[in-house]
């Protein structure tokens, strides 16, 4: 009975009853079962020569154009908050608007491209985290405030958390890609936002902004690193 | 030619595709729990760092506002490379699978027919 091969072929024998019980049967209908469901599909698939593909391929031109964003926006970020409250750093200053203007459409190229990989692409987890991310943290809102975070110190804090959840579902829909891309894009134009509003980079919210950035912009780069890992 | 039909039965052909599979998720799983950790931490850090600033009347609530989205953008960029670093899992486990089929199936035939 220890070897399979036998035990289908006593089964086969006649006049062979004492061999053929409910066991051997079982075995030989679950092997019947992986045979037909299991090994016959996987089958087909190798004799097509399949090579499954589930992700997004790898870009080379946008993990090139992610890698010098990165140097630049770094460069920029740190430059600000040197010249921050001087004409050099002011949001109307024209090296800072065209430097706006310009990764703004590097950046939208980039999107464009990611969503060219797979263009009827779907990040299942964002999408459904986008759909649902307003709804948990509007409804936390009164939590968060009470535990020891920094922020349940400070009053009025509720609109900043309630915040959270604005706009999250522009940034979820398309391919994986798609949305790690437009995470750095709505990250930058959030960076553009900010210096409008307090007309400068102050050095403080340059190093928070600029951290985050940089945060965004690795997970892009590693997005591309794993697709190209695929070929190794 | 004689095609060694013994070789194409299911015990020969299933324990290999597993342990394939399984070398695969094991090494997978190390870059899942990697990358959580250290964009987690980065945004755990990140909240601390806007709170404190908030707190200190170093930024105003707008801008408290916005970069706390910008931590939020990020939360979403890491799901979505780990649900990638998911699927290439998968791709990688199903395609090693599939090299073992190919493998057991081309020696038991005598020639390269996959």
């Amino acid at each position: 009975m220890g070897d399979s091969k036998a035990v289908i072929r006593y089964d086969f024998r006649p006049g062979n009853e004492a061999e053929t019980g409910w066991e051997v049967e079982m075995k030989m209908c679950a092997r019947t079962v992986v045979r037909r469901w299991l090994f016959v599909p996987l089958s087909l698939f190798v004799l097509a020569g399949c090579a499954i593909s589930i992700v997004e391929d790898y870009d080379p031109v946008l993990d090139e154009g992610l890698s010098n964003y990165q140097a630049d926006v770094a460069a920029f970020i740190a430059k600000m908050a040197s010249v921050s409250g001087k004409p050099a750093g002011a949001f109307g200053n024209a090296d800072v608007q065209e430097y706006y203007a310009r990764t703004g459409a590097r950046l939208q190229s980039f999107v464009d491209r990611a969503e060219a990989l797979d263009k009827d692409g779907k990040c299942l987890t964002t999408d459904f985290v986008g759909k649902g991310v307003k709804k948990v943290v509007v409804g936390s809102s009164e939590l968060l405030q009470n535990i020891d975070l920094p922020f349940g110190k400070v009053k009025d804090m509720a609109s900043v958390i309630e915040s959270f959840g604005d706009g999250s579902e522009d940034i979820t829909s398309g391919n994986c890609t798609v949305v790690v891309v437009k995470v750095v894009q709505a990250n930058q134009e959030l960076l553009k936002l900010i210096h409008e509003e307090n007309d400068s980079l102050p050095p403080i919210v340059a190093s928070i902004a600029g951290e985050t950035i940089q945060q965004s912009v690795r997970i892009a780069i590693k997005n591309e690193v794993l697709k190209k890992s695929r070929a190794n | 030619m004689a095609v060694d039909l013994d070789a194409l039965s299911v015990s020969n052909i299933f324990p290999p595709m597993m342990v394939a599979a399984k070398d695969v998720a094991a090494g997978a799983w190390d870059d899942i729990k990697t990358t959580l950790k250290i964009e987690f931490k980065a945004v755990a850090k990140r909240i601390k760092e806007i709170g404190k600033a908030f707190e200190n009347n170093e930024i105003n609530q707008k801008t408290a506002k916005m970069l706390m989205k910008m931590v939020r953008n990020n939360v979403i960029s890491a799901i979505a490379l780990v649900t990638n670093q998911v699927l290439v899992a998968v791709e990688k486990i199903v395609n090693a699978a599939m090299k073992i089929i190919r493998d057991v199936v081309n020696t038991a035939i005598g020639f390269p027919l996959i």
